[in-house]
């Protein structure tokens, strides 16, 4: 079980070890990687700045929380920091349980938490567009629903 | 008067133009410290959309300083 933020690619830093368990059945994985466009803007590369000490904390905390609501054997997510290119792998989370159901809604669960409470912000970097900081350009303007 | 050590990040960071730095307050609250930093900075982030961290925690925005707290207001995030 962990949480963790890295500068490094996170194509070779997966927990390869925790699919070894004999006890599991299920995995799943989730990577949430760049993409080239948002909101009709073509992007061309991301910037996530992390507030370190409290990320770690609240992170371990939503890691924690999975594991008490769902039966599972292991759970971990690491996050990146820094510039990142189109394509590469921002996030990564893994959920290993005995049945699959428990190893979806775990991994689920870590992914929807940490977007929306681990104090990290992303600098979406535009091809013809100003670069802002996602989900601040109309902060002032008006409340998004649903966030 | 206290002494308060900020640091900024992400937009603040942007708008304020700098990533921390220490201030004499005289107000009470992390609410207060808030309103007097869109003031001095012209910060333009409503607070309803503000979280506030006291010394590495979440913390109300109606909480009281002391002296030598550090503190980080925590525009919208957006990780993943």
């Amino acid at each position: 079980m962990s949480f963790e933020i890295t500068n490094d690619s996170l194509e070779n830093k997966k927990y390869k070890d925790s699919f070894d368990n004999p006890k599991v059945g299920g995995i799943v994985t989730f990577e949430g990687r760049v993409r080239n466009h948002n909101e009709n803007k073509e992007v061309k590369a991301l910037e996530y700045e992390v507030y370190h000490e409290l990320a770690l904390k609240e992170g371990m905390c939503i890691i924690s929380e999975a594991k008490e609501k769902f039966d599972i054997v292991d759970v971990y997510c690491i996050h990146r920091e820094g510039q990142l290119e189109i394509g590469e792998m921002a996030v990564w989370v893994m959920a290993s349980s005995f049945h699959r159901e428990n190893a979806f809604l775990a991994c689920q669960y870590v992914i929807d938490e940490v977007k929306a409470r681990v104090p990290i912000w992303k600098k979406e970097h535009y091809v013809n567009e100003k670069a802002i900081w996602v989900r601040c350009d109309k902060c002032a303007e008006h409340v998004h629903h649903g966030e | 008067m206290k002494k308060i050590k900020i640091n900024y990040y992400a937009f603040f960071k942007d708008a304020v133009g700098k990533s921390d730095e220490t201030i004499d307050f005289s107000g009470e609250s992390a609410a207060e410290l808030y309103e007097k930093l869109t003031l001095d900075y012209e910060i333009d982030l409503r607070v309803s959309r503000v979280k506030v961290a006291i010394n590495d925690e979440f913390r109300p925005l109606d909480t009281k300083l002391n002296d030598g707290d550090k503190v980080v207001f925590i525009p919208p995030v957006a990780g993943g």
